[in-house]
């Protein structure tokens, strides 16, 4: 069956669906306990509609994915006519009046039915239609029309009434919507009678409309725009002119412990629940309350942000320029990490503490400076990493451009084969996919509180850091000492690597979210 | 003849039939130039404006009646809604709420209603408006009737 420009959304970045089944323990999280997808079975599952059902895929999904669709214009509008075709019989009157009675009540068919059930006339009254009025249509021939607006009258005249009595010639009634859907109205336009709440229906606007193509189309944008406003689990794809609309029942009641990441068919990777840039592992609520904070913050974080730091041996001036944080002192050769500003010499041996916020050093500060001063210590710990993987990961788009100018003019020095380079440009998303992550996880550490269990996060947050690094210095200088084949093969291991390291910390953290493993504090 | 032009003739035709006692008069200011018009209204009975009258200029656009003309009080009125200086009204039917149903007339004869109904909660003559929120009606009372007296008798 064809899916009606639907994408299923079981896929993971950067591994484009391609549907690998390395889910080591197989663990599928039950989101049973704490909510239920099939709620809305009534709405969206069953299957007279011609729609495939929405779920379907929970065993293919890894435990941070949730379940989402991605339609295109045309889908959205056919996922209208499928709710509505739906609700018709059950409410046994027109299609016309039962359209207006779901978009009055936001789409929540349950309450509006049991509302329609308990008064029907009322219902449909208070929604500004006319119970048992005749379809509407383009009448002539008679002898006692005026129109209201324009004061013509004569039985030459066509024109269209609604259920509240009042007429309007055709002419005026084009000019008068014409105007309305310019200003982006649509089902909600009014009657145009002094102080009259009748709508004009979906039907009689299309009747008017028929002549005027640009403006029904521009209507019916209008319905299908407020359709995606107006249901909690649509929305708008956030990129610059991007129309697809995304489907998701993640509830907001599991926000805090789901993190609803999106794929758009764009490319854009968002938060269902906030619109964000997929801010995996942190949940909402911890990224509301953090860049709340880094706002009020703005004065130490700008100077944070500055890209000069100072060589921690010759104090020469250093400016980093790639994504890499293995620094190397142009003057004296001391190598060392821009983040901690540690030797580098330590962060490649197990005892790796870049990560970690030491936090028995700062119960000992306490006794020398003040409290507030530990605090802002702390948060800048936080802060230097959130800040430094994003430029990072900034760094990291432009560097697959010059790594791959490099690649090729060695190719011709060398006179070797041809050497495709996807493998880079793969190594290039994994990076940035992991930049993301890392950056997040700051923010999800920030707000745990110390106890064994954020130490295990922080033993997955340290082994994927390590293996990010590594790969970054490799994609920046991949030919360093090693032939191309040598090299394209590294990375591809790598590559391979940093993915596990990747999935692990996501599972791990959805897991635990969902377990309410962690402690947060504000 | 354009669609605006029948209308306000029609229009006219009508208020020359008909005049109601609160409108004094209702005419374009110029016979060439039907898109401008001249209200005079009599002062609401039993208000603080009574006996007063009250000159509006109606400015009315090409796209009328989709589009809603523009009402302003030439002669200064102390009005919460209704700006000292510039004559500006705030009326619902005059912005969103306009239909092209309405009529010169009836716009007129809103107008009037507000007069004896201000809404202090979208004020445009905060001295009025205050007085009225602060439930001094006495003040309010004497405030509009020296103005009255002062300008539109
Ligand atoms: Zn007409
Ligand atoms: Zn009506
Ligand atoms: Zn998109
Ligand atoms: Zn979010
Ligand atoms: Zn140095
Ligand atoms: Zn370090």
């Amino acid at each position: 069956m064809e899916d009606l420009g639907s994408d299923s959304g079981v896929q993971s970045q950067p591994d484009k669906g391609k549907g690998t089944a390395d889910d080591e323990d197989g663990a599928t999280q039950d989101y049973g306990d704490t909510y239920d997808f099939d709620d809305d079975d009534e709405f969206f599952g069953m299957d007279d509609s011609g729609f495939e059902p929405v779920v379907s895929s929970r065993d293919q999904r890894k435990p941070w994915e949730v379940e989402y669709h991605v339609h295109d214009a045309h889908g959205l509008h056919d996922k209208q006519e499928a709710m509505i075709n739906r609700l018709v019989p059950v409410l046994s009157v027109s299609k016309d009046i039962t359209t207006i009675l779901l978009r009055n009540s936001q789409w929540k068919e349950e309450s509006l039915v049991e509302r329609y059930l308990s008064d029907p006339d009322k219902t449909i009254r208070d929604a500004g239609m006319f119970p048992n009025a005749p379809a509407p249509e383009l009448k002539t021939g008679n002898e006692d029309f005026t129109c209201e607006i324009c004061y013509c009258d004569g039985p030459e005249e066509v024109y269209l009434g609604l259920g509240c009595g009042h007429a309007f010639c055709t002419d005026c009634y084009v000019t008068y919507l014409t105007g309305k859907v310019l200003e982006g109205m649509s089902w909600r336009i009014r009657c145009p009678g002094a102080k009259c709440k009748a709508l004009v229906g979906e039907q009689a606007a299309r009747l008017l409309l028929a002549n005027e193509p640009k403006i029904l189309e521009r209507y019916e944008d209008n319905l299908t725009r407020s359709f995606v406003n107006d249901l909690d689990s649509f929305t708008w794809c956030p990129a610059p002119n991007c129309e697809y609309g995304i489907e998701c029942h993640v509830p907001k009641s599991a926000w805090a412990t789901i993190v609803p990441t999106v794929h758009c068919r764009c490319g854009k990777a968002f938060c269902f629940g906030c619109n964000m840039d997929d801010h995996m592992p942190a949940p909402c609520f911890l990224v509301e309350k953090w860049l709340q904070k880094c706002k009020d913050d703005s004065e130490t974080s700008n100077w944070l942000k500055a890209n000069t730091k100072e060589c921690t041996k010759c104090k020469a001036t250093i400016e980093k320029n790639g994504g890499c944080n293995h620094m190397t002192c142009r003057k004296c050769a001391h190598e060392f990490c821009w983040v901690c500003m540690g030797p580098w010499t330590e962060h490649q041996q197990a005892y790796y503490q870049c990560n970690r916020y030491n936090e028995d050093s700062s119960k000992n500060a306490r006794d020398s400076i003040s409290k507030s001063r530990a605090l802002l210590e702390r948060y800048l710990h936080y802060y230097s990493r959130f800040s430094n993987h994003e430029r990072s990961a900034k760094l990291a788009r432009r560097l697959l451009t010059t790594t791959e100018t490099n690649m090729e003019q060695m190719q011709r020095n060398s006179s070797m084969s041809w050497i495709e380079v996807q493998f880079l440009s793969a190594a290039v998303d994994m990076l940035s996919a992991c930049r993301a992550t890392l950056k997040w996880s700051y923010v999800l550490a920030y707000y745990m509180e110390s106890d064994n269990q954020k130490l295990i996060f922080e033993n997955n947050q340290s082994d994927l850091e390590m293996a990010t690094e590594t790969l970054n210095e490799l994609v920046e200088n991949p030919v360093h000492e090693r032939t191309i084949e040598e090299a394209k093969r590294l990375i591809i291991d790598k590559t391979q690597y940093v993915k596990t390291r990747w999935e692990t910390l996501l599972r791990d953290t959805a897991q635990g979210l969902q377990e309410n493993r962690w402690k947060f504090q504000d | 003849m354009s669609t605006v032009t029948r209308r306000l003739l029609k229009e006219l035709q009508d208020i020359q039939r008909e005049l109601s006692e609160e409108i004094v008069s209702l005419e374009p200011i110029d016979e060439d130039d039907i898109l401008q018009w001249r209200a005079v209204l009599r002062g609401p009975k039993d208000t603080a404006y009574e006996n007063g009258l009250f000159e509006l200029y109606i400015d009315i656009p090409e796209q009328y009646p989709i589009h809603p003309p523009t009402l302003t009080f030439v002669t200064p009125v102390c009005h919460p809604n209704v700006h000292f200086e510039s004559g500006e009204i705030c009326l619902d039917i005059l912005k969103t709420q306009w239909s092209p149903a309405w009529t010169l007339k009836s716009t007129c004869l809103a107008i009037h209603v507000l007069l004896a109904n201000p809404e202090p909660s979208s004020p445009l003559n905060c001295d009025a408006a205050n007085l009225l929120r602060c439930g001094d009606s006495i003040g309010y009372n004497s405030l509009v009737a020296l103005y009255t007296q002062m300008y539109s008798m």
